[in-house]
């Protein structure tokens, strides 16, 4: 099973036993992402990384 | 909404060290809901609900900082002291998980801690007291209803003292405050950076007092340096150490930086409910520490921090939170327990 990288374009195999919501890594491009779905296949930029102040 | 259960906390002042009326409150108000509710030796209000054997624990704190805000709802705003840090978090909580009572698959224990913005002395409590670990943390801080916190800066205090004899002001000797202010710069370009962030170690200077009685002058300084991960603080206790004799430092408790993993059920079931609500979630790392600091490594189990608010209201007089954001994260925080279970 695979999908495509939404950064680089190129394809990611997802795990067999990979869920929706997971957050994986593009081997080529290195950036993170999350499967938003198992079918079909497809794959978003997982939640930007903010800095935050507080508690 | 005068029922709300977030505005009857908030009615109640709490700052650290007065969290008993608050905390017989909320035993009873979760003993009615369905819990198995008690106060614990620290005082913790704790109450458990669910008959399953995988734990969730949703920690929470009772106590805000000081600074009594009038308690109302403005524009559907409500305001009042801890409506964000975070009273707002532990309401949502108590709500989300009274929905979950006859579930067979959780046991989820709410804690409301005590003394969170003091010494934490609470989770420090749970620490030494639960033999048995959980499954799954959340702690009750303000992240925003559609984000989570997965990490928190790390922080220790420090009072440096400087003694000496006092001399004329036209004298050439630096006089004790002029000392203490070296001391800062020192250790602000060994160890602070100008640039604040997660991964920068940042120095504030808390308070500078002077003391004099005719033939001494003492200066106090009281900094406290927030540090990234992997922060060094042998390195920093070794400068402290290296100062001049006449110069006393005290380096207070350290508490180290966390970053919690992404990749667990507990982070998906989050991403997926906020999805559900139709936003892009987000993650946060924080500049501030909270409980989950403490908790993380104690525990060593899938945790991030997660409620309702904006921290940069944390601690000011501004401080407030929209209902609307309140119910979407009690929405959030039920779903979230279900796809756990």
């Amino acid at each position: 099973m695979s999908a495509e990288c939404p950064e680089c374009g190129s394809k990611v195999e997802l795990p067999e036993d990979a869920v929706e919501n997971e957050i994986l890594e593009c081997a080529l491009c290195g950036v993170e992402l999350e499967v938003i779905s198992l079918s079909p296949p497809t794959l978003e930029l997982a939640p930007e990384e903010k800095e935050d102040w507080g508690e | 909404m005068e029922n709300l259960l977030l505005k009857r906390m908030i009615e109640f002042y709490s700052p650290s060290g007065q969290e008993a009326p608050l905390a017989g409150f909320l035993v009873q108000e979760m003993a009615r809901r369905g819990f198995h509710a008690h106060l614990d030796e620290a005082g913790n209000a704790t109450g458990q609900i669910g008959a399953g054997a995988r734990k969730v624990y949703l920690v929470g704190h009772m106590d805000t900082v000081s600074g009594e805000i009038p308690v109302r709802i403005e524009e559907k705003k409500l305001y009042g002291r801890g409506s964000v840090d975070a009273k707002g978090s532990l309401a949502a909580f108590i709500e989300a998980a009274s929905s979950l009572k006859d579930n067979d698959k959780l046991s989820i224990t709410v804690i409301g801690c005590v003394g969170e913005e003091a010494e934490s002395k609470g989770a420090k409590h749970l620490i030494a007291s639960h033999q048995h670990q959980p499954d799954f943390v959340i702690i009750g801080e303000p992240s925003g209803w559609d984000s989570i916190t997965l990490g928190y800066k790390g922080s220790v205090n420090l009072v440096c003292q400087i003694t000496q004899e006092r001399h004329h002001g036209g004298h050439a000797e630096p006089t004790a405050a002029e000392r203490a202010v070296e001391i800062y710069q020192q250790i602000k370009a060994r160890f602070g950076s100008e640039t604040l962030g997660f991964e920068t170690s940042n120095l504030k200077l808390i308070a500078l007092n002077t003391h004099q009685n005719g033939l001494d002058e003492r200066a106090e300084l009281k900094l406290n340096l927030r540090t990234p991960l992997g922060f060094d603080f042998d390195l920093l206790h070794a400068f402290l150490e290296s100062l001049p004799k006449n110069i006393d430092v005290e380096m207070g408790e350290t508490t180290p930086a966390i970053k919690a993993e992404k990749q667990n059920p507990l982070v998906r079931s989050f991403l997926r409910a906020i999805r559900a609500q139709g936003a892009q979630p987000t993650f946060k790392v924080k500049t501030g520490t909270s409980d989950m600091n403490l908790l993380g490594p104690a525990w060593n189990v899938p945790i991030l921090a997660y409620g309702p608010g904006d921290s940069s209201l944390d601690h000011t007089p501004h401080e407030h939170v929209l209902i609307e954001e309140y119910e979407k994260a009690v929405i959030v925080l039920q779903q979230v327990l279900q796809a756990l279970a």
